[in-house]
């Protein structure tokens, strides 16, 4: 009887570890929190932005409106890590290919190379023949300033950094969903880490 | 006097075989020297399995460029720039040279890319990357 109920205890606390894994894992806020007027605390949002596309179309934070993105900042000239963030980026769209729910945006961060003719080459040569995986340029300071404020990751010009092609950046993929919040950030050089992160973004849609 | 000849044949032999896997030692020494350059220098763009990447960076696996070794010296070398044809695909998109490689660096790389993706399991020798002369 009493081996009996150990036993149940067992199958009970399995099941309890089983039901919290995955669906109600909850991912983190990523930022400073504020508190505003009402003592509701306010998470670190992405502000609004206007780039141009690979198609010379202005593009702005409406067309990820009910979407959840992820973004990346790279250079099509970059002789280091671009390459392999572009894989592993690939993989993330072919994933989830089709879903209107998701959305990808890559920004230049080397605007007097990176022209709107070289960005749509560069997206056509990549293979990437949606509207889904968006490649923006636009005024260089503007670029960094999103990325150091509001992405919080690294991107600016270095004329030292020579190996690097002149500009030193982060690798990083950053997760934002529908209210603009951060809900992750991943280094997009890093098969695993993308992994990771292709498990946040099925947990983020199914909200 | 057969003593010593039996022993200095069986020494001969011995010393040949020596050598003969001298040689190959030297030769698996320059291709897994040459898989780390290749990892660090090259794979990021050409891929880990040689494959490049859609129609952005064209793949050393099957490629004809393995063919001629000094032609392959000189886009080490100096990087490459322009439309060419790689397995039936036009790519065009600048490389990069790769600095910081010596000519030891060069001749290990060649020697895996070979071995690797290439008909040739011979080994490229310093003397063969030194002597090529590029524009
Ligand atoms: C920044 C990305 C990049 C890196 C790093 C790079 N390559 Fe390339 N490679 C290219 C591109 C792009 C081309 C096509 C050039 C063109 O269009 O003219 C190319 C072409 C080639 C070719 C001739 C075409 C073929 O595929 O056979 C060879 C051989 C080659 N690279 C070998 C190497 C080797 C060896 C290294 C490492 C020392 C290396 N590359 C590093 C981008 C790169």
């Amino acid at each position: 009887m009493k081996r009996f109920s150990i036993f149940g205890l067992l199958i009970f606390w399995s099941l309890a570890i089983w039901s919290c894994r995955d669906s109600n894992r909850k991912l983190p806020y990523i930022g400073q929190h504020d508190v505003n007027e009402k003592g509701d605390s306010v998470f670190h949002t992405i502000p609004d932005f206007k780039f141009v596309n690979q198609d010379g179309d202005t593009l702005t934070q409406e067309a990820f409106k009910g979407k959840i993105y992820i973004a990346d900042f790279f250079f099509t000239s970059c002789p280091t890590i671009c390459p392999v963030m572009k894989t592993q980026m690939l993989r993330i769209y072919e994933k989830f290919k089709d879903n209107p729910e998701l959305g990808i945006l890559s920004h230049t961060i080397d605007p007097r190379h990176d022209s709107v003719v070289v960005l749509k080459a560069y997206k056509e040569k990549l293979g990437v023949n949606t509207n889904q995986w968006q490649f923006v340029t636009g005024e260089q300071e503007k670029i960094y300033e999103i990325a150091q404020k509001s992405y919080m990751v690294s991107a600016m010009e270095d004329k030292e950094a020579v190996d690097e092609g002149g500009f030193v950046h982060s690798g990083a993929f950053v997760l934002v969903d529908k209210n603009r919040n951060i809900r992750g950030v991943y280094d997009g050089t890093k098969e695993k880490e993308v992994n990771r992160l292709i498990k946040d973004i099925e947990l983020l849609l199914q909200k | 006097m057969s003593f010593c000849f039996k022993n200095s044949l069986v020494l001969l032999c011995l010393f040949a075989t020596a050598c003969a896997s001298e040689e190959k030692v030297k030769y698996e020494q320059y291709v897994i020297s040459g898989a780390e350059i290749y990892k660090k220098n090259c794979s990021n763009c050409h891929g880990l399995d040689g494959s490049g990447l859609r129609n952005l960076y064209p793949p050393i696996k099957g490629s004809t460029y393995l063919q001629d070794k000094n032609k392959l010296v000189c886009i080490i070398k100096n990087g490459l720039e322009g439309p060419i044809n790689v397995a039936g695909k036009t790519y065009n998109q600048k490389m990069p040279a790769a600095k910081g490689l010596y000519d030891l660096d060069i001749a290990q790389l060649i020697t895996f890319l070979n071995d690797k993706w290439g008909s040739s399991k011979k080994i490229v020798e310093v003397g063969d990357v030194a002597g090529v002369g590029c524009e």
